[in-house]
């Protein structure tokens, strides 16, 4: 079955909020529980970045357990690395996704870490923006949403340095095209690789297969000087840059197979998150995105 | 270059000013000693020099993880001479082999350790230990599988041979450094712990089995010397062969090997692959 007849198959997820390992301090940052009941509209589901190696944490079981929507965004796979599917890890993501019924499985499409899968060897770097590199990453999504039953989205990464010919939207146009998949568009990481190339927030994008994207993430950035070169950290902290914005209202207009928007701002309290939460609301709504979903 | 081989020079770059300065101006990898193809170059120095060195605390936070498995061998190392800084290990050829090689840091970490603190015997036989350790905690294999029937070492042991009372000496080390208000990774770094009176013995090698526990922790405890040599001939897959020519050497029979063998799966320190019962 085509990407296109399996979208269809997909949940409209609406708003939700990204949790990972120990992300929330009791009486200091978000409850995912606690935005839910206060605020349905803004926590419908709830995207969990998973490393196999430390598993779920309390606060994710709780919301699983209650059997709320879910994503499973995985922080520890190079999905163009084929070393990297080692028989363990693989088996252990299947039980969890065979267990716990994650609507679809998405993250960055990056270098999680170098060398083997051990904490002192993890980071994250985006994939090489070259033509050759294409395929490999298609292969790696094509495996992971076959040993899986699930859709694999590949998120375009954060950086500091990209390296390769390709703009970042014609490598994901690439892949998606050659995975025959769909893609989970992060408009803050998007917005900084196109400050780093002094591109236009929304260049590339005419140009871009929208009917690809299937989740948009937000999230607050901050601007560092480093020897005369202006740096953006993803820091998803509660000040959301303007580029970031006009990225997601760009796509939110244009994007038929659009089925969730994440706000990154897991380890801000819920107060600080409010404001950035109704703006995406407000823009969800003035497009009519999600009408099928009660939280 | 191959889109993962870029990939893991960029991994290089960012952990080693030097070796990004030597791309840019020259080309030249100096510490594999091997000259990068101008097509790999073209796209390894298109970004801003710069931005390669804009996270001040990459290296930092990967010695801050190394020193939770290498605690005490970094603290004496610290603790006898200021130089090298353990952030040396970026520039070392064991640790940019390690990611052309897609192997452990830590194990490289440990083998940085061994070589270069030599002439301080602490380091070096608390590193080899501390490795040891580790690998039972997470299980690396230490010998590739084959499909021949094996006996082997189990996932959850490994052996090690160090100086006398090295044990001992990690043991009293990480007391010392656990006491410390802060954290031992603090007191370690700072040299805010006593060592002075600690010391290694001067009898024969410690011969060690270290084993992982229930809880995920690592073990230690003593075999005889011929036990040793048992366990490290299986630690590196031997053959059945060379299995009993090592219980020969100790007037071992081959009945009396197979029952040690199945007596030490049965322990769950030796696993059997492929073998007929």
């Amino acid at each position: 079955m085509g990407f296109e007849s399996r979208v269809r198959a997909l949940p409209q997820l609406g708003i939700g909020v990204s949790t990972e390992y120990g992300a929330h301090t009791p009486g200091q940052t978000l409850d995912p529980m606690l935005l839910r009941a206060q605020h349905p509209a803004f926590g419908c589901f709830l995207e969990v970045g998973v490393e196999i190696a430390k598993g779920i944490d309390d606060d994710a079981r709780r919301w699983i357990d209650a059997r709320h929507p879910w994503t499973y965004h995985f922080l520890d796979i190079n999905l163009d690395e084929p070393e990297d599917f080692d028989a363990h890890w693989m088996s252990q993501v299947c039980a969890l996704v065979d267990a716990e019924a994650p609507a679809w499985l998405c993250g960055d499409a990056g270098l999680w870490h170098f060398g083997p899968r051990e904490p002192e060897n993890m980071l994250l770097l985006p994939p090489l923006l070259t033509a050759d590199a294409v395929l490999p990453m298609a292969e790696g999504i094509q495996r992971l949403r076959s040993a899986t039953s699930r859709e694999v989205l590949p998120e375009n990464p954060p950086g500091t340095i990209f390296l390769g010919d390709l703009h970042l939207l014609d490598y994901f146009a690439r892949v998606c095209d050659a995975a025959d998949t769909g893609m989970l568009l992060d408009c803050a990481h998007l917005a900084i690789y196109q400050r780093q190339h002094e591109h236009a927030p929304t260049a590339g994008l005419d140009a871009f297969p929208l009917d690809r994207v299937v989740e948009l993430h937000v999230a607050g950035s901050s601007v560092k000087e480093h020897a005369g070169q202006n740096i953006i950290e993803d820091d998803h902290g509660t000040t959301v840059l303007p580029d970031t914005w006009e990225i997601f209202d760009h796509v939110l207009a244009r994007a038929p197979n659009l089925k969730a928007v994440v706000y990154e701002c897991e380890r801000n309290s819920l107060e600080e998150t409010l404001e950035g939460f109704e703006r995406v609301h407000a823009a969800t709504t003035a497009h009519r995105c999600f009408q099928e979903v009660s939280p | 270059m191959s889109p993962l081989a870029l990939q893991r020079m960029s991994v290089r770059m960012l952990y080693d000013w030097e070796l990004t300065t030597s791309i840019y101006d020259a080309g030249v990898d100096p510490i594999l000693d091997v000259h990068v193809s101008a097509t790999a170059r073209e796209v390894l120095t298109r970004p801003a020099r710069e931005l390669w060195r804009s996270d001040p605390y990459r290296q930092s936070r990967t010695v801050t993880a190394l020193l939770r498995v290498f605690k005490s061998a970094c603290a004496w190392a610290l603790l006898r001479t200021p130089q090298p800084a353990l952030t040396d290990f970026f520039a070392s050829p064991v640790f940019h082999s390690s990611i052309e090689d897609r192997t452990s840091t830590v194990r490289a970490f440990g083998r940085w350790l061994e070589e270069t603190f030599v002439g301080h015997a602490e380091v070096a036989a608390l590193a080899r230990l501390e490795g040891g350790l580790d690998d039972v905690r997470r299980r690396r294999a230490s010998s590739p599988r084959r499909d021949a029937p094996r006996w082997s070492l189990s996932p959850d042991a490994r052996v090690a041979q160090v100086p006398n009372g090295t044990s001992d000496l990690l043991h009293a080390t990480i007391q010392r450094l656990d006491k410390h208000a802060v954290s031992a990774a603090h007191a370690a770094v700072h040299g805010e712990w006593e060592g002075a009176d600690l010391t290694l013995g001067a009898g024969a090698p410690e011969t060690l089995l270290l084993q992982r526990d229930a809880e995920g922790g690592a073990q230690i405890s003593r075999v005889s010397a011929p036990m040793y040599d048992l366990l490290a001939a299986l630690s590196v897959d031997a053959p059945l062969n060379a299995l009993a020519a090592v219980g020969a050497k100790h007037d071992a029979s081959l009945e009396d090997l197979d029952e040690l063998l199945r007596d030490l799966c049965e322990d769950g320190v030796v696993v059997c692959s492929n073998l007929a019962s």
